[in-house]
């Protein structure tokens, strides 16, 4: 199964739970640090209400929020959020 | 209950467009040819509505453009009266019966999302979302680096139907814009039938182009739409006789093609050189190209003016003449659509053993220009093969369609073609 068919389940969820105006990226955390785009993209169709960027998660603007599917993601600047059955939420560490 | 009412927005767009019946020819097509032709008319009604208010920076909102489209829509019906619904060319059975096991073996693909095409995922449809909530096309979002990678200089015909048929819902639905693709390809098959009178021919179109989707997962991206203006445009200048219906029919395609994908500009200058070269009417095809070149004129100095990421100037990107033997394998590997080319070697037959296959000269000619135009774009990579893989079933689409209408032109007489 695509990553990108969990994407859209997970990103669905996320609408309903991360804070609406959040900016969120979308990623499959094994593919560090060549992330596949159309993760975020599929993400930012998802998330009308949300402002997906891309997944820039060292950048100094960061993303508040990080959706991961499959496998969880190891961040210093992140931790655990919520997690579901299609995968994780993650929200920056302030 | 969002996904039936965004799908009834695709189905009012034929009675939007209803105004193009004015035409004594289109006004002689069988009801399927008139109604897609009313959805070719309704469909750039609409585009040109939710854009022109995005240039006068009038936000949009749901009140605002349904009171806008319904008087468009009276206005349309009460000048195209009286309304014929008369059928006039009563279809075959067993043409019927065949016609509607494909839809159902179509539909079947496309609600269970097996036929959906990532690309609706990734920016089709994310950009219709976006300009939704916006209110409009803005150029904050387009020229956003963030949305670089959603195509900003794409033009803009798809996404603004999808923004229709969310305005009718409230809501984006994922479903009804896969399942728009049935009403586009059927719409397709309904130009082919209306306008060369032929059942079998429309059999032939409707199970190569269903057959051609499922393999190049086309539904819910641009190609759909595209094939449905492209046959327009052909299906005018092959059958239609009438001077006036071809270059209003035949402009509506190529304007519409062109606004809805890069490869619609291909495909209308391939019109323009097989007018030229084929029927010799200079300014006939100048009428014809006209509204194309303007529309996508306008659209490319906006995206040059605000420095928007686009694509259009491929062609000027080097040629890696190594990569041409690579090239064409690969691109005969995704033409052979898995069932060895067949869809391709049905209509080359039924040419070859036609009564009159200079009849097929036009839209034969368009096609191989349109097959000549995706090999000399790939050949601008030093190594194409995942690009054409990932993308040549579906940018073969055009050729293919042009292919079969020439099948069906070289059974029909002289006298029956334009």
């Amino acid at each position: 199964m695509y990553p990108s068919r969990d994407m859209i389940l997970l990103s669905r969820a996320a609408a309903e739970i991360v804070p609406r105006g959040a900016t969120v990226t979308a990623i499959r955390p094994a593919e560090a640090p060549d992330y596949d785009i159309t993760l975020y993209l599929t993400a930012g169709g998802m998330m009308p209400r949300h402002r997906v960027v891309p997944p820039a998660l060292d950048a100094a603007d960061r993303p508040q929020f990080v959706l991961a599917v499959r496998e969880p993601l190891s961040n210093p600047h992140y931790r655990l959020f919520r997690e579901l059955p299609e995968g994780r939420i993650y929200e920056a560490i302030p | 209950m969002n996904d039936v009412l965004a799908f009834t927005a695709y189905l009012l767009l034929p009675l939007i467009g209803t105004v193009i019946w004015r035409l004594d020819s289109v006004r002689r097509l069988d009801l399927g040819g008139r109604i897609a032709v009313a959805g070719a008319a309704g469909a750039a009604i609409i585009v040109a509505v939710l854009a022109a208010l995005s240039i006068v920076s009038i936000e949009w909102s749901r009140g605002l453009i349904l009171s806008i489209v319904v008087v468009i829509m009276a206005e349309s019906i009460y000048l195209a009266r009286p309304l014929p619904t008369r059928e006039r060319h009563p279809i075959d059975r067993i043409a019927m019966t065949a016609l509607i096991v494909i839809a159902i073996l179509l539909i079947y693909g496309l609600l269970d999302a097996r036929l959906s095409c990532g690309d609706l995922h990734f920016f089709w449809g994310p950009k219709a979302v976006r300009f939704y909530r916006d209110g409009g096309v803005t150029l904050g979002f387009l020229a956003d680096p963030n949305t670089v990678r959603m195509n900003p200089g794409y033009p803009l015909l798809l996404p603004l139907l999808y923004v229709w048929s969310e305005t009718i819902a409230r809501q984006f639905s994922w479903f009804s814009a896969v399942l728009s693709t049935a009403l586009f390809l059927f719409g397709s098959v309904a130009l082919v039938r209306s306008t060369s009178r032929d059942d079998r021919a429309a059999v032939l179109m409707a199970a190569t182009l269903a057959y051609a989707f499922a393999i190049a997962d086309a539904a819910g991206a641009g190609e759909p739409p595209l094939i449905f203006f492209e046959t327009l445009a052909i299906v005018a200048i092959t059958f239609i006789p009438d001077r006036r219906a071809q270059v209003v029919l035949a402009a509506l395609g190529l304007a519409c093609a062109a606004m809805t994908k890069i490869e619609g500009a291909t495909f209308a200058i391939a019109v323009v050189i097989a007018l030229l070269v084929v029927r010799r009417t200079f300014k006939r095809t100048m009428l014809i190209a006209a509204p194309a070149a303007l529309v996508l004129g306008a659209w490319l100095a906006f995206v040059r003016l605000h420095n928007l990421s686009e694509y259009y100037r491929g062609a000027g990107m080097p040629i890696y003449f190594a990569a041409v033997t690579k090239t064409l394998l690969t691109l005969a590997k995704a033409a052979s659509y898995e069932l060895y080319g067949l869809p391709w070697i049905v209509p080359i037959v039924l040419i070859a053993i036609a009564p009159n296959p200079r009849n097929a000269a036009l839209p034969l000619l368009i096609a191989i220009l349109t097959f000549g135009a995706a090999f000399f774009f790939y050949i601008h990579l030093p190594d194409p093969t995942w690009w054409i893989l990932a993308s040549a079933p579906r940018v073969l689409l055009t050729p293919l369609t042009a292919l079969v209408i020439a099948s069906a032109a070289a059974w029909r007489s002289a006298d029956d073609l334009s």
